[in-house]
């Protein structure tokens, strides 16, 4: 599967996605791409890290344009009945993954090289947090019985690079993304705390109120909120789409925190902080499994 | 003297007998009838208590924010006040037919009034509960939005649209109970239309700056907003 709107596509793409699923029976076949140090930050700070935990299986790059799979698991989603879901007809691929894992198919990644964006305006951050982290989380229902007993994860094979980062200039403005974290925290007051818990949303409130260079979303707390805005999700406090929608200023925040922190940082020193991130994400995965399992 | 004393008492008595042995009967008949509509209200209250649980009532309540309002105002929870609430109008309409057999001058008047009433009482009801719920969903959609894309005064707007539509809520449901109706649309027509001009005037007026900015965001150069988040995917 390729996107329409990828620019750069050539023959190479095609046979690494279809290669291992041709020649060496892998089931699922996720890309990876060169990214630059800012590029893909949604991914890199949350969906990779949080899949990663949750599903036991490191693949980086769940939601992607780009995909392979057999014949087997085309055949195995395709008789499933759910494709009138929201969630999946927004992001199949990472659906398609994850059916892969919970059936015990074979996953691996390739490299594809780098990814031209399409031209035109950069895809909205909301539009892209409601489709990525609502499947996730819809995902997170759907599987929860492959999930909730398993811990650690799994590599899986890798055909080319792992990761490639290259330097890039940071965004522009940046302080802006704090101020919309920052009015995000004060508005949303009343939504945050029949999602947060107490504690959570105490500590939310004390970083929002630093200043913007000593600003920091540590990692635990950045974990702790998202396994909270899961088991959320999962009880239904509010409409589930608000849910999501209400995770937006606290990524900005996270976001920026990044900005501040990485700003002189090598692709080397960013890739082990994704990896200690990874790993915040699984050591606390009990949390997850304790507040999923709380009320439901 | 003596004998009309007696006659008198004699005359008292029969009547009264006479008064008792036309009320008694009516009376049985009336406890019947509350008892029976005591049974009937507990299965219609178990009815609906169960029909609501299987189509999980509580759960949509729960995602509109309706249970945090019940919750607020140290009500049950939605299913529960529902089917209390079908137990209770029952209950009462038994009583008042029960109360209508006893033919006390002037009560039947007051019960046939109140029973033509009961199904606009309901329906009241009704729009009240839908209008509280599509209020918060709609004003915390709205909220959401308006932080995420950066709008300054989000509370206003989620608020403005919270009592934009409790007003029209309660004047639906006091048209339905043909309260004062002409005085209501009127009133409705006056608020409403008073808000918005308000709200023109002040965005227009007295938000100059705020109106201009809404106005280049919304319809001017939207790329130029865009590039200050780096590509999320």
């Amino acid at each position: 599967m390729v996107s329409a709107t990828t620019t750069n596509v050539d023959a190479n793409w095609i046979a690494n996605l279809l290669r291992p699923a041709y020649k060496q029976e892998f089931q699922f076949v996720a890309p990876l791409y060169t990214r630059g140090k800012y590029q893909g930050l949604l991914a890199r700070t949350l969906l990779y890290p949080m899949s990663r935990a949750v599903f036991g299986c490191r693949i980086r790059e769940m939601y992607s344009d780009e995909w392979g799979f057999s014949r087997q698991l085309a055949l195995d989603c395709e008789s499933q009945n759910v494709w009138k879901n929201e969630e999946i007809r927004a992001r199949p691929e990472a659906w398609m993954a994850i059916t892969a894992m919970a059936s015990g198919y074979k996953c691996c990644q390739s490299f594809m090289g780098p990814k031209v964006a399409p031209s035109g305006p950069a895809p909205d951050l909301v539009e892209a947090i409601r489709q990525t982290v609502g499947n996730l989380f819809w995902c997170l229902e759907k599987f929860e019985s492959f999930w909730v007993g398993r811990s650690g994860s799994d590599a899986i094979t890798t055909f080319g690079s792992e990761h490639d980062l290259i330097e890039e200039e940071p965004p522009a403005n940046s302080e802006k993304i704090f101020d919309l974290f920052r009015s995000g925290v004060e508005e949303l007051e009343s939504i945050l705390a029949s999602i947060l818990t107490p504690e959570t949303h105490a500590r939310i409130k004390e970083i929002a109120a630093l200043d913007a260079a000593k600003f920091r979303f540590g990692p635990a707390l950045w974990v702790r909120t998202l396994y909270e805005f899961a088991a959320a999700y999962h009880r239904g406090v509010m409409a589930r789409n608000h849910v999501i929608q209400a995770l937006v200023p606290l990524y900005r925040g996270q976001l920026y925190s990044f900005l501040l922190e990485q700003a002189n940082s090598s692709p080397e020193e960013i890739e082990a902080d994704t990896e200690s991130l990874c790993r915040e994400f699984e050591n606390q995965k009990p949390y997850l499994v304790e507040q999923w399992k709380a009320k439901s | 003297m003596r004998v009309m004393i007696v006659q008198g008492l004699q005359q008292a008595y029969q009547n009264l007998f006479h008064m008792f042995a036309e009320f008694l009967p009516r009376f049985v008949v009336m406890l019947v009838i509350i008892l029976s509509g005591l049974l009937v209200a507990y299965a219609l209250r178990y009815l609906v208590r169960t029909t609501l649980r299987l189509t999980k009532l509580d759960r949509l309540s729960d995602e509109a924010g309706a249970s945090r309002v019940l919750r607020m105002a140290a009500l049950p929870s939605m299913t529960e006040l529902l089917s209390r609430s079908i137990f209770w109008i029952s209950l009462a309409g038994f009583i008042l037919v029960g109360l209508s057999v006893l033919n006390i001058a002037g009560l039947q008047e007051q019960v046939s009034r109140f029973l033509h009433l009961l199904p606009e009482i309901v329906i009241a009801m009704l729009i009240l509960f839908f209008g509280l719920i599509i209020a918060n969903f709609l004003s915390r959609a709205a909220l959401l939005a308006a932080v995420n894309a950066g709008y300054t005064s989000p509370k206003t707007l989620s608020w403005s649209i919270r009592f934009v539509i409790w007003i029209l809520a309660i004047t639906m449901a006091l048209e339905e109970l043909s309260v004062a109706r002409e005085t209501v649309i009127a009133a409705f027509s006056i608020v409403f239309g008073a808000l918005m001009l308000g709200l023109a005037i002040a965005f227009g007026l007295g938000g100059q700056q705020l109106a201009r900015d809404f106005l280049e965001r919304n319809l001017g150069d939207r790329k130029k907003e865009k590039t200050e988040e780096p590509q999320p995917l």
